[in-house]
């Protein structure tokens, strides 16, 4: 579909983030990279105002239609900002100047923090990397070839970079989404919207070997590991064997990898592997075959074709489209948090390997990819690989740091060295 | 480099506790503190709002204008403070059951209800002196305080998740019979002076039942079993 510069409707799957999103709550996650020195603020305000125009499905403010929120081309820019004691704080639209996207720098740390109602994961990166680029040429004056996901601000935008891809790919046939209710961790609530994120640095050449020996890929590797980390939790309880709920995990999956798509907004699915701990203990190669056998099940271009056409032929829907959005929006809120969270324990993100030109790797030292809190699990995981260390960032919104030390020991009982790092203490925990 | 003695995961450097048990790091062959910058500075989190009072101005705001309506019309008709002064009273009463709870950053059930029960305890004395009457201390009083200890003692029971579902639903219908019993005890005493149960034996005997019956069930695995099987929906 046609997009005009200077408005275009929300893609497939943004539309319910806003409908969504409550008082002290929003989907957000973050991407950060760290230099080897001090970051400028001034030079990353012109950094930000020569990349964010190169990408005008983020240089937007969204706005209330009569049937639909949609994006409105925004001038200038979000404000530049410190960062705080915690990352992917609640976001105020108006605060940050009608922008769904926040900057921020700390120490040697630039930051983005995005409302998923512009972009994943993967559009995040392109964003972050050609941000950064820019900054080192102005700071540097290096010379970064832009290809790839670094792209050229000089360069216009493409039409393909904020096309809804899901509507361009919608196939023939939609799936059903109705699935069993997960086990949900519980602990008590942080004081003050506080996201505590505790961070495992862990060597990828050990942790591929690992899984390389069980015949899996690294996520699939991680998510066996985090099933059995949260079986573990839900066992000390004490429940009844019957009483039990499955322990899944969400795991999005890139779509660009099996259609043809350019696109800077949103464009991932999801799949949901999991265990039903009712029939017994797990071993490690019982989780990781379910686990393998699940993604090799669902993870096929058809199979995440009728996943998605079911939310395009939901959008598409006659009845759907008139209904007057201050009608539709308390459904679809309810809709969410009925359909949404409640099908998974937690959610584990891995934009994989991080690749950057060498004017650039030179300079940066570090990178991370972290999840905001969601809306209703307390915990929530993202992975990120660069530079030969893959780092694994945990968020929670509870005070118990039961998930990470359950997922943490076992990788590190399983022969993983791991090093952790978490801003808990900032808070006096 | 250290490492926690209980999980066995090497700690960063700067962490002087272990993230993920909470464990002092001890590291005999580096006395001093090992310092690193924190993760993140500690510029506190802006803009989080942990309870609604912003919303208690207009909601009053809104309450307000029937209360002061029927005050104008009522003094422009009657030349006196008659039947609005109902009006009013009903509203304040409105105001404290929606507004006070939203004053708070976490839910307060038990001081909820006290401050409810207070109200609508005072709300009846002014009643009872709007009517000229001489039943609040005999009728109104009791019955109010005895609602307030039946919606607190539900609160409790349907909040003990731990519990099952038979076991609060027999709790929760024994507590209804209760007040019910008791409610017509003090409109028996007030009225006629004497310590008598009537038409609340129509309510309490089979709450009384249908209690005594899930918790039979709640008991009985084989029956419960029995029931989910037959009422499954």
């Amino acid at each position: 579909m046609k997009q005009s510069p200077r408005w275009m409707r929300l893609d497939n799957a943004a539309k319910i983030y806003p409908a969504a999103k409550k008082r002290n709550w929003s989907a957000l996650f973050r991407l950060s990279a760290t230099l080897d020195e001090a970051v400028d603020p001034d030079t990353l305000r012109r950094a930000l105002a020569r990349t964010l125009p190169r990408f005008p499905a983020f240089a937007v403010r969204m706005k209330t239609g009569m049937f639909w929120y949609y994006l409105e081309h925004a001038e200038g820019a979000p404000p530049v900002q410190e960062d705080s004691c915690c990352p992917c704080p609640v976001l105020r639209l108006k605060a940050n100047g009608g922008f769904g996207l926040r900057v921020r720098y700390y120490g040697c740390r630039i930051a983005v923090e995005f409302f998923h109602v512009l972009t994943d994961g993967t559009g995040g990166i392109s964003f972050l990397k050609t941000l950064v680029a820019e900054y080192l040429t102005l700071r540097y004056g290096a010379t970064v070839p832009r290809g790839g996901d670094i792209l050229d601000c000089s360069a216009p935008a493409l039409p393909e970079e904020i096309e809804d891809s899901f509507l361009a790919h919608a196939g023939p046939v939609a799936s059903g989404r109705s699935e069993k209710k997960a086990y949900r961790v519980r602990g008590t609530p942080n004081r003050g919207g506080f996201v505590t994120v505790t961070c495992g640095d862990i060597p990828v050449d050990r942790l591929r070997d690992k899984a390389r020996e069980k015949g899996v890929s690294i996520t699939q590797y991680l998510t066996a590991v985090l099933i059995l980390a949260i079986d573990d939790i839900q066992r000390q309880e004490n429940h009844p064997a019957r009483k039990l709920k499955p322990v899944k995990i969400c795991v999005p999956i890139n779509l660009r990898r099996f259609f043809k798509s350019r696109t800077t907004r949103n464009f991932a699915s999801y799949v949901n592997p999991g265990i039903e701990p009712r029939m017994g203990e797990y071993t490690l190669d019982e989780v990781l075959s379910c686990v393998y056998h699940h993604m090799g099940l669902e993870i096929t271009e058809k199979k995440l074709s009728a996943k998605f056409t079911a939310n395009v032929r939901s959008e598409k829907n006659a009845l759907l489209r008139v209904t007057p959005l201050f009608i539709k929006k308390p459904i679809m809120k309810m809709a969410f948090h009925i359909a949404g969270d409640r099908k998974t324990s937690s959610t584990l993100s891995n934009l994989g390997q991080v690749h950057l030109p060498p004017e650039m790797a030179e300079h940066v030292g570090q990178m991370d990819f972290i999840l905001g809190p969601l809306s209703i699990n307390p915990v929530a995981c993202a992975a990120l690989s660069y530079n030969g260390r893959l780092h694994i960032n945990i968020t929670r919104t509870i005070a118990e740091p039961k998930v990470e030390r359950a997922f943490f020991t076992r990788l590190f009982k399983l022969g993983i060295p791991v090093k952790v790092e978490s801003n808990a203490k900032v808070q006096g925990e | 480099m250290s490492y926690c003695v209980n999980c066995g995961v090497e700690i960063q450097k700067g962490q002087k506790s272990c993230p993920l048990c909470g464990v002092a790091v001890i590291n005999p062959a580096q006395p001093g503190p090992e310092s690193a910058p924190p993760m993140y500075p500690p510029t506190p989190v802006t803009g989080y709002r942990d309870n609604y009072r912003d919303f208690i101005g207009p909601i009053a705001i809104l309450l307000l204008i029937p209360a002061l309506v029927s005050l104008i019309c009522n003094v422009l008709t009657a030349h006196a403070v008659t039947w609005s002064a109902y009006v009013m009273a009903a509203i304040g009463l409105a105001c404290v059951f929606v507004l006070f709870p939203l004053a708070f950053s976490r839910p307060r059930p038990a001081l909820c209800i006290a401050v409810d029960t207070a109200a609508t305890a005072a709300f009846l004395f002014l009643l009872q002196h709007l009517t000229h009457g001489r039943w609040f201390f005999s009728l109104g009083l009791p019955i109010c305080l005895a609602a307030g200890l039946f919606v607190w003692a539900l609160f409790c029971v349907l909040g003990r998740k731990r519990w099952g579902k038979l076991a609060r639903a027999a709790l929760a219908l024994g507590a209804a019979g209760a007040f019910t019993l008791a409610t017509d005890v003090f409109i028996n005493l007030s009225l006629k002076g004497a310590w008598r149960v009537g038409w609340s034996l129509y309510a309490a005997v089979p709450c009384a039942l249908l209690a005594a019956a899930a918790l039979l069930v709640h008991h009985n695995r084989r029956a419960k079993e029995h029931m989910r099987r037959r009422f499954f929906i």
